[in-house]
């Protein structure tokens, strides 16, 4: 394999990684928009461990899952009882305030980052995005898969069939957040350099859209969209700063065409506001 | 074995509301095994807050919630359902995007036994057999009588002890409300027990063995389903107290 041909293999494979990951909360109908502080913490975290304390990257990698699941469930435990909105505002501001964070602290170079790092294989990578298709495929056949749906359907119904909303969805949120965080740590060691900028609005941005440009209702659309958004700018590069311009308009075309993303029925998988949170709806008391 | 208990939900003096809004001031209510009791009332009299309160969708502020002898006040809503108690939301609330038979299947989410989910699942697929002609398709493709089926339907694969309704009439043509009614008989006549919260007296009545009114969050009347009927100032009670 070229070298160029393994660069292209480890860009894709990272994204689809950032996609499915991403999947798994949208398919509770949780849109976060800070994964990307998911994303640090799992690339800080494993290039600590390797740098710092020579660890292996696959151990490290586990431990970035972890750190990232941890932070996912606290994220969850605050905001998953609230509504879309709130949901969103306080991801944003999560990412945020990671952001400031290791911008700020000197032990992993501050804004200019750290640098070194290696060790991002193509089986390491095709290996993890592996895993976590198997995963889903034996998600959506289970019980806990069925539970995803139903939240995302009707909080209300699902609780009055005894499912424990909140439970469910900050489960699904930290295992949404576990991924990313080892998508981040596999980004960090095949990039060799860090720094807080990589983890901005722009790369949130970047993973929703895969999952937009796929479609929302299966996990592989959203992997088909992070195929289709990571080649494009390496085979397209000639459009130079007109890309995103480029791109701009075909999202929007795209969203009028298709709204329900390239994989997916029409009123299928499109994006649909939640209702307004239970117990605050409008009630006719009687 | 321990006997069985006659009464198996005993609601006693329950206060309720949202935010500082009291919606149920002092509501006592009783179902025995194998009953189907109305609680009726003009909207806004708080019958789906004591429905809500009894189920653990809502914190009650006050007063006690018994099922089967064992105190259940305040009790999470999913301890509530494997403990034999079921709400089926007023709005048909069914799952749009899934098909018939996940919907189903969601109901039977705090069973793990896959035969018993298994039967349950044909159960009412036996019971209803529009739903079994339509169990691969999108809940919410089907027609409003058919979606009222599927949740009713979803409930019963819990298994439970006790179902409540909460205006299962609501946006039916006069048409399905008959069919609707007609079901839930059938349900009780099979021996289950229903807590049937309406605001359609006339139907309410004429499905439920008992019933209770409720005026402004209290209990206004009561007794059997026949003794109301005949009743006029329950009719003129409930008129006049309307909204």
């Amino acid at each position: 394999m070229s070298s160029f041909t393994e660069a292209v293999v480890l860009q894709v494979g990272i994204s689809v990684l950032l996609a499915l990951g991403y999947w798994i909360a949208v398919s509770t109908g949780k849109y976060s928009f800070g994964h990307t502080a998911f994303m640090a913490i799992g690339a800080y975290t494993a290039s600590i461990l390797t740098l710092n304390f020579s660890w292996p990257l696959p151990l490290a990698m586990l431990a970035s899952g972890a750190a990232a699941a941890v932070a996912g469930a606290l994220i969850g435990w605050m905001a998953l009882r609230l509504s879309m909105l709130y949901l969103a505002i306080i991801t944003f501001i999560f990412s945020q305030l990671v952001n400031l964070l290791i911008s700020q602290w000197e032990y992993v170079g501050g804004a200019s980052g750290m640098i070194g790092m290696t060790g991002t294989t193509v089986p390491l990578v095709l290996g993890c995005v592996l895993i976590v298709v198997a995963y889903l495929v034996l998600l959506s056949r289970s019980r806990l898969g069925l539970a995803y749906k139903a939240i995302r359907e009707d909080e209300r119904a699902a609780t009055a069939s005894g499912l424990r909303i909140t439970r469910i969805a900050v489960g699904a949120f930290a295992t949404s957040a576990a991924v990313t965080g080892v998508a981040g740590a596999l980004s960090a060691h095949q990039l060799m350099v860090i720094n807080p900028e990589l983890f901005g609005p722009r790369q949130a941005l970047l993973i929703i859209l895969y999952c937009v440009l796929g479609g929302v209702e299966y996990f592989w659309g959203a992997a088909l969209g992070a195929v289709a958004l990571s080649l494009l700018p390496i085979y397209f590069d000639w459009l130079n700063e007109w890309y995103e311009i480029v791109y701009g308009l075909l999202f929007v075309a795209l969203m009028i065409v298709r709204p329900q993303g390239l994989i997916g029925r029409r009123g299928g998988g499109r994006i649909r506001l939640p209702r307004i949170p239970a117990g605050r709806e409008r009630e006719s008391v009687g | 074995m321990a006997p069985e208990r006659e009464e198996l939900l005993k609601v006693t003096n329950l206060r309720a509301g949202y935010g500082r809004v009291t919606g149920v001031a002092d509501v006592s209510v009783e179902v025995r095994r194998g009953e189907l009791v109305a609680v009726l009332g003009p909207n806004g009299a708080g019958k789906s807050t004591v429905l809500r309160a009894v189920s653990g969708m809502i914190r009650p502020w006050g007063g006690g919630v018994a099922l089967d002898g064992r105190d259940v006040t305040g009790m999470r809503s999913d301890l509530l359902v494997r403990a034999g108690m079921v709400h089926v939301p007023e709005g048909r609330r069914v799952l749009p995007r899934l098909t018939v038979e996940e919907n189903l299947r969601v109901g039977a989410f705090t069973r793990r036994n896959r035969p018993a989910v298994r039967a349950a699942l044909d159960e009412v697929f036996d019971r209803f057999p529009r739903l079994r002609d339509r169990r691969a398709q999108k809940a919410g493709t089907l027609s409003g009588g058919e979606q009222q089926m599927l949740v009713i339907g979803r409930a019963l694969m819990a298994r439970p002890k006790l179902l409540l309704l909460d205006e299962p009439s609501l946006g039916l043509s006069p048409l399905l409300v008959r069919e609707v009614f007609a079901m839930i008989r059938t349900l009780a006549a099979d021996g289950q027990t229903v807590l049937l919260v309406e605001q359609n007296v006339a139907q309410g009545l004429a499905a439920a063995d008992r019933g209770y009114v409720l005026t402004a969050g209290r209990v206004t009347a009561s007794g059997a389903s026949a003794e109301l009927s005949a009743d006029p100032s329950l009719l003129r009670g409930y008129l006049g107290s309307g909204e």
